[in-house]
């Protein structure tokens, strides 16, 4: 039940988070009341729990960000994570000779990029309208907005069983992520009971 | 019968500027039919007056017709006796071996001089003077023609401005909306159309004007310039070969498409420009002239009206009101130059970020401006540098910003013009955490006092007890925390300095001396800038809670089913949410996607 609670809360934080507008006041507030009930309630009801740098960072700076600045996903890091995957597609195109020279001929044509944004290009073509609120909304029962509706992304035998070997590790680092913070938790306890 | 064929037909005259001067020399040249046109009077008797008709276009002399002379391209004036002018105007003739040469004419300086002199009171005179001033106002595009028929019927054609059907066809409609579109690009560049009601188009921004008889130009579209092809050829991620191909299948050139020569050129110009140059060191490529390059963004925003206001909101949470500007005094002052301006003076938000990554793998500097409505596309951020290179430390990231930092300095020093307004530079460092400790000298997340903005110290312990009671600690949800002093992360030679006073033996004085900033910062910034860096907060605490659900398990069934709870957790993520978990993003979930050619088979 905590644990649902849990998610709920973290629902309610990471969603202006991450928006990338400019927040109203009544939102600021709504985010520092919620942000703050989220750590609280994370400390309250798992008290193996430490707040790590980033939960410090939600608890203390997020709000305080957004109450100075009106948002924290505009000002965010999402632009340079997206950098890594263009250079990642690019990589081909711009294969020379050396890493050194590809990476050159990128930063030569991303100059030659940089004032052609899309913005500046759509006035060119036919502008669309936006849809009606609700109109993407899946309303069929097939309908393949819906997740469970898409069709599963085939893979080749060899790399299905590496993601179930992958699966195992992950949920076995997990396992003995969680083996080790409890293990650490109840020597606390015991150390502070024998105190 | 057309005007121009009517005109013709009658008297009217007109040589060319070389007839004239080889005229006025006396000398014998033949006439051809005259390209570039020159006023020409000729003086024709009509109801006891003589006028010059002053129109434009080869005729033949009616005077001369009567006579019986052959057709001219070019009359010579035939002055009749009774009411010849006061003036006398040049006249080359056509067939000046046929006629008597006239007398020499006067220059244009002559006649005017007589002009100011009163030569010409005569009252036959004044319409004559009429006709060469309508000729000189009405140069181009006359509205009013006058005519002379048979010697005596004076015709005046005056255009006459018609009402325009408000109600007609859908091509008609067009062809109107076209030529308003190309007369407005022509006259105001700059101007913004009204969107296409049938095209949907938005093409009123200044743009290259298709020429020839290409299908853009017949629907007065603007396309874009052969640079603005460039540019976005490279957004796109398109080959220059393949956008030739698609040129030639889909007759590209009617469209504007641009040659392969023409992108060429184009792409020659941009490169030679200052603020696309790149510099390489022995880091990686950089930006030559960062300064430049986020003029030219803002710049570009500005001019496309898209330069959108930020503000610096109080704990009312109300915008600070921005009234003074940039001066050369101000851009000296610290605060300034630590990017943090005072909340009165107009500024421009940039963040710098830093991060690692990709495949092939690189650290990558992007400078993003904050005053414009997605700041997060990557087309509208900046791309600072690429320094290829698997793992990077302190030393490394000095020596990527070796060239950078200077350039950092220069922008804070000298200001960004927005319309016309010298502005601030508001600077806040962005990227993960990792990265934003490297960059500010911190030792990183695991130290004693690892928060950037606060002095609070991790956790409680012995060792650090007197720092905790004072800063708090990490672990404390309330309670009042102490900013780090703003000078910590500007001035570089001053780190690992300590705010109190020299270190002496107790572990929370040690601590004191250098809070966990042992190294100088390599670039200046102002702890309540620094962006809290959302995105990996929801990353971390995503994965976290995960972990937790597991602990939980642990916690409550034991070891055994804590494990079986992980294993399940994990095939419920890869069947219900269809990820899969990855050895990079510190064991982060990825989902793969769907192909665009799967199910079309």
């Amino acid at each position: 039940m905590a644990f649902k609670q849990l998610w709920l809360l973290w629902n309610r934080v990471r969603k202006p988070l991450n928006r990338a507008a400019i927040a109203t006041a009544d939102e600021v507030k709504q985010f520092q009341a919620d942000d703050s009930a989220f750590v609280t309630h994370l400390q309250g009801a798992f008290a193996w729990m430490s707040i790590s740098p980033k939960l410090h960072l939600l608890l203390c700076h997020a709000a305080d960000f957004m109450q100075r600045y009106g948002s924290l996903g505009l000002y965010g890091e999402q632009a340079i994570e997206a950098w890594h995957g263009r250079y990642a597609q690019s990589a081909r195109k711009y294969s020379l000779h050396s890493e050194q020279a590809a990476a050159a001929a990128f930063m030569r044509a991303m100059a030659l990029a940089r004032d052609e944004s899309e913005p500046d290009l759509a006035r060119y073509g036919p502008t669309r309208k936006a849809a009606a609120p609700g109109a993407r909304k899946a309303t069929r029962v097939g309908d393949k907005r819906v997740r469970e509706n898409r069709e599963e992304v085939p893979v080749c035998l060899a790399k299905e069983e590496k993601a179930e070997k992958d699966r195992k590790k992950w949920a076995g680092d997990l396992h003995e992520s969680a083996a080790k913070t409890m293990g650490a938790y109840a020597r606390k306890v015991k150390k502070s009971r024998t105190r | 019968m057309p005007l121009s064929q009517h005109l013709r037909s009658n008297h009217l005259q007109l040589s060319t500027v070389t007839q004239a001067k080889l005229w006025l020399k006396g000398q014998s040249a033949p006439f051809h039919v005259p390209s570039p046109l020159v006023v020409q009077a000729v003086p024709v008797k009509d109801q006891g007056a003589s006028l010059f008709d002053l129109v434009g276009g080869g005729a033949v002399s009616g005077a001369q017709r009567e006579r019986g002379l052959p057709a001219l391209s070019s009359g010579s004036p035939v002055w009749t006796s009774q009411c010849q002018p006061s003036m006398q105007v040049d006249q080359p003739s056509a067939s000046l071996n046929a006629l008597p040469l006239p007398q020499p004419a006067v220059t244009c300086k002559v006649f005017i001089e007589a002009l100011r002199a009163g030569t010409f009171d005569v009252e036959q005179d004044e319409v004559i003077l009429e006709q060469i001033a309508s000729i000189v106002l009405l140069r181009g595009s006359p509205n009013q023609l006058r005519l002379t028929r048979d010697k005596i019927i004076t015709a005046c054609c005056v255009r006459q401005a018609r009402l325009r059907k408000a109600k007609v066809a859908k091509t008609k409609s067009i062809r109107r909306r076209a030529a308003a579109r190309r007369q407005m690009l022509t006259t105001c560049p700059g101007a913004k159309l009204a969107a296409d009601p049938f095209g949907g188009a938005e093409d009123g921004a200044p743009g290259k004007l298709p020429a020839g008889n290409s299908r853009a130009f017949l629907l007065g579209r603007a396309v874009p310039s052969a640079e603005e092809q460039v540019g976005l050829l490279e957004v796109a991620g398109i080959s220059q070969r393949g956008f030739a191909l698609v040129r030639r299948v889909f007759w590209g050139a009617r469209v504007g498409m641009a040659s392969v020569a023409e992108l060429r050129k184009a792409r020659k110009r941009m490169a030679a420009l200052p603020a696309k140059h790149i510099t390489v060191d022995g880091a990686g490529y950089h930006i030559a002239n960062l300064s430049l390059a986020v003029q030219e963004g803002v710049s570009a925003l500005c001019k496309a009206g898209r330069f959108v206001e930020r503000h610096v909101y109080d704990d009312a949470y109300g915008a600070f009101a921005k009234t003074v500007l940039c001066s050369d005094a101000a851009a000296s002052d610290k605060s300034v130059l630590a990017g943090c301006p005072p909340m009165d003076m107009k500024d421009v938000h940039l963040t710098v970020g830093r991060d690692e990554g990709g495949s092939p793998a690189s650290v990558k500097i992007v400078v993003g401006i904050i005053n414009e409505a997605h700041p997060n596309n990557p087309n509208n951020t900046i791309l600072a540098a690429v320094c290829p290179c698997e793992k990077y430390n302190y030393d490394d990231l000095d020596a990527m910003l070796k060239t950078l930092a200077p350039q950092f300095k220069a922008l804070l020093t000298g200001d960004l013009l927005v319309d016309r307004e010298r502005r601030a530079v508001r600077l806040l460092p962005n990227g993960n955490h990792d990265a934003l400790c490297t960059l500010l000298g911190h030792k990183g997340a695991s130290t004693t006092m690892p928060c950037l903005v606060f002095l609070s110290t991790r956790s409680p312990s012995r060792e650090h007890h007197a720092l905790g009671c004072k800063y708090l600690t990490l672990q404390d949800v309330t309670g009042t925390r102490t900013l780090r002093s703003v000078q910590q992360y500007v001035g570089g030679g001053q780190a690992g300095q300590s705010a109190v006073g020299e270190a002496t033996g107790t572990p929370s004085e040690r601590q004191l001396a250098h809070m966990s900033v042992e190294l100088a910062p390599l670039l200046p910034a102002v702890p309540q800038q620094i962006v809290p860096i959302p995105l990996h907060i929801t990353l971390g605490i995503n994965s976290r809670l995960l972990s937790l659900s597991t602990e939980c398990v642990f916690r409550c069934k034991g070891e055994a089913a804590g494990l079986r709870f992980a294993r399940r957790l994990a095939a419920t993520l890869r069947s219900n949410m269809r990820v899969t978990p990855v050895l990079y993003h510190g064991g982060g979930l990825h989902r793969p996607r769907l192909s665009p050619y799967w199910g079309q088979e």
